[in-house]
């Protein structure tokens, strides 16, 4: 504490050759928490009652700024550039807060996902580059050969959609069934693409729904 | 409880997403409102904490009357949840407990923790000033530093410090950054606990600085103070801790992707998220090395004893390959495997 006294008066004396001091001693040591730019002063706070309550609150300020500064300036990495100024890295902190919300939960696995980890397939196969494939294979933008240019794989002008437009549609022997159910139904082999499609659609949904369902019962109505 | 809304559109289902539970969360808002009185000391205290805590609160300017954090919590929760704030400062104002500021802190859309803070009057016959005549120019965003002087804090047994520094440095830390300009240490906020006396209900004292470095002769700067804003005394009234186990449970901080320890060696992923390994070969035997074949070099028929050394350092080549490549092939499944 008295070196701090004698700090405070020493600019008072104002030479410019003088030099202030900058370290302060107190009887138990200051901890610090860089992360959060916080120092601990675990002395007592001193409020003699002749001096006003300020200014000895100000000087024990003074004090733990001095040594927080110190500090930082010491331990933590500078690094300096024209553009970003003189930047300190910090530690990380130690002062643990509570969360404002509890940690995320993981989302469940889908019943394909748990089948394919049994399996082995797609993304859980051990064959050197499956994964990769898969992960390939479900990408949105895929690449069209007879136009040259990378078109969506579903959705507004996609891919999966080019077999409906066709003006031919070729019936080999394995469509001969299908052809045959088509025109019972009063329908059409050339509009069994699109008609699948939107069968998939709905089968995806509905598998959707059952693995909502099953790993959140509450949420689902 | 909120009742829970199902999206009807991208939008809405954006904006709940970003309520959702995240890993690494952004600064808790503060939603800082007031009582059924809030006389001009109480608004000084409730619009300073407002000012250093932006952009990461929510101010309410209309009075709430009929709010009890101590007695019933739901209300506070109720608005705490459905404004998205994580810490609540609330002022109250009676004859029995004036000039009353409660900071609660929510987990799980529950109450955490309330601790309450009463404004003493300042000694020395000085006066807190309404919030309009306080200057306080601290830039947006700023993270102030901290410094808790005082025994008391670091008590283990004294329930309202404990709750009092975590509350506090949770509410004015700002955005946590590994890195900080050196331009932007500025201001510091002191929180200075008296020494406990018996009987009397502990007080505390909170004031902020301007940092003013000069040059000292040394390396390092020499730090000067100059007082800004109010000055507050508080003393602090009833607290409440959170449960054992909510406060376990709240502390629970999940593995950032990245800061997963390094146990395989010479597996790194880079910026692009790219998964790279450096396979060692060892060092490469260069005295067997093949050179360029010369016609007038060519081993004849004659020269046997010649012949004899030859063979067995070509299979001692030959076993050398064969070995490396399986090292090669090995050290690659490893990469992979990770």
């Amino acid at each position: 504490m008295s070196d701090t006294e004698m700090a405070n008066s020493a600019p008072a004396a104002g030479s410019k050759t003088e030099r202030l001091p900058i370290t302060v001693s107190k009887p138990t040591p200051y901890t610090f928490d860089l992360g959060h730019l916080l120092v601990n002063d675990p002395n007592p706070l001193e409020l003699p009652a002749d001096q006003k309550l300020n200014d000895s609150l100000k000087a024990t300020a003074r004090d733990g700024v001095q040594v927080l500064l110190n500090q930082l300036l010491t331990t933590c990495e500078i690094k300096t550039s024209v553009s970003d100024g003189v930047l300190l890295t910090l530690p990380a902190p130690n002062i643990h807060l509570p969360r404002h919300k509890p940690l995320p939960v993981p989302k469940a696995p889908t019943k394909w996902e748990l089948f394919a980890r049994k399996k082995g397939i797609g993304k859980f196969s051990q064959k050197p580059g499956a994964a990769g494939q898969d992960k390939e294979r479900r990408k949105k933008l895929t690449y069209d050969e007879a136009s040259g240019e990378w078109v969506p794989r579903w959705g507004y002008k996609g891919k999966n959609k080019d077999d409906e437009n066709q003006w031919l549609v070729e019936v080999d022997e394995k469509k001969w069934k299908k052809e045959a159910e088509a025109n019972a139904e009063g329908g059409n082999i050339r509009g069994i693409s699109r008609t699948e499609r939107k069968e998939r659609i709905k089968r995806n949904e509905r598998k959707q729904r059952s693995n909502e369902k099953r790993s959140n019962p509450a949420r689902a109505k | 409880m909120l009742r829970e809304v199902k999206a009807k559109n991208p939008r809405t289902a954006r904006i709940l997403k970003a309520r959702e539970p995240q890993l690494v969360e952004p600064p808790k808002k503060t939603l800082i409102f007031h009582g059924a009185k809030c006389p001009q000391t109480l608004d000084t205290v409730l619009k300073t904490f407002h000012a250093l805590t932006k952009p990461h609160n929510i101010l309410f300017h209309k009075k709430n009357e009929n709010l009890h954090p101590y007695e019933n919590s739901e209300s506070l929760e109720f608005l705490a949840n459905k404004n998205e704030c994580g810490l609540v400062a609330f002022g109250s104002h009676n004859k029995k407990r004036p000039n009353c500021v409660s900071l609660a802190r929510i987990y799980n859309s529950e109450l955490l923790d309330l601790v309450e803070l009463m404004l003493l009057p300042p000694r020395d016959g000085e006066t807190i000033p309404p919030i309009n005549e306080l200057v306080m120019d601290v830039g947006l965003g700023l993270r102030p530093m901290m410094l808790f002087t005082g025994s008391p804090w670091d008590d283990p047994t004294s329930t309202a410090h404990t709750i009092l520094k975590s509350t506090l440095l949770d509410m004015f830390k700002g955005e946590e950054t590994t890195q900080v300009d050196v331009e932007g240490l500025q201001y510091v906020m002191m929180v200075g606990a008296e020494e406990p006396q018996d009987g009397l209900s502990p007080v505390i004292h909170m004031r902020w600085y301007r940092v003013i470095t000069k040059r000292s002769g040394h390396k390092l700067p020499r730090v000067e103070l100059q007082e800004v804003g109010p000055k507050f005394d508080f003393k602090v009234g009833r607290t409440r801790q959170a449960a054992p186990e909510v406060q376990k449970e709240s502390m629970k901080q999940g593995k950032r992707p990245n800061e997963e320890a390094r146990t395989k060696k010479n597996v790194i992923m880079d910026s692009m998220g790219d998964k790279i390994g450096r396979v060692h070969l060892g060092k490469q035997d260069l005295s067997d090395l093949q050179t360029r074949k010369m016609k007038g070099l060519k081993r004849r028929a004659g020269m046997e004893s010649s012949d004899e050394e030859d063979e067995p350092s070509a299979e001692m080549m030959e076993v050398d390959e064969v070995s490396s490549d399986e090292e090669v092939e090995e050290s690659h499944k490893k990469a992979r495997k990770n």
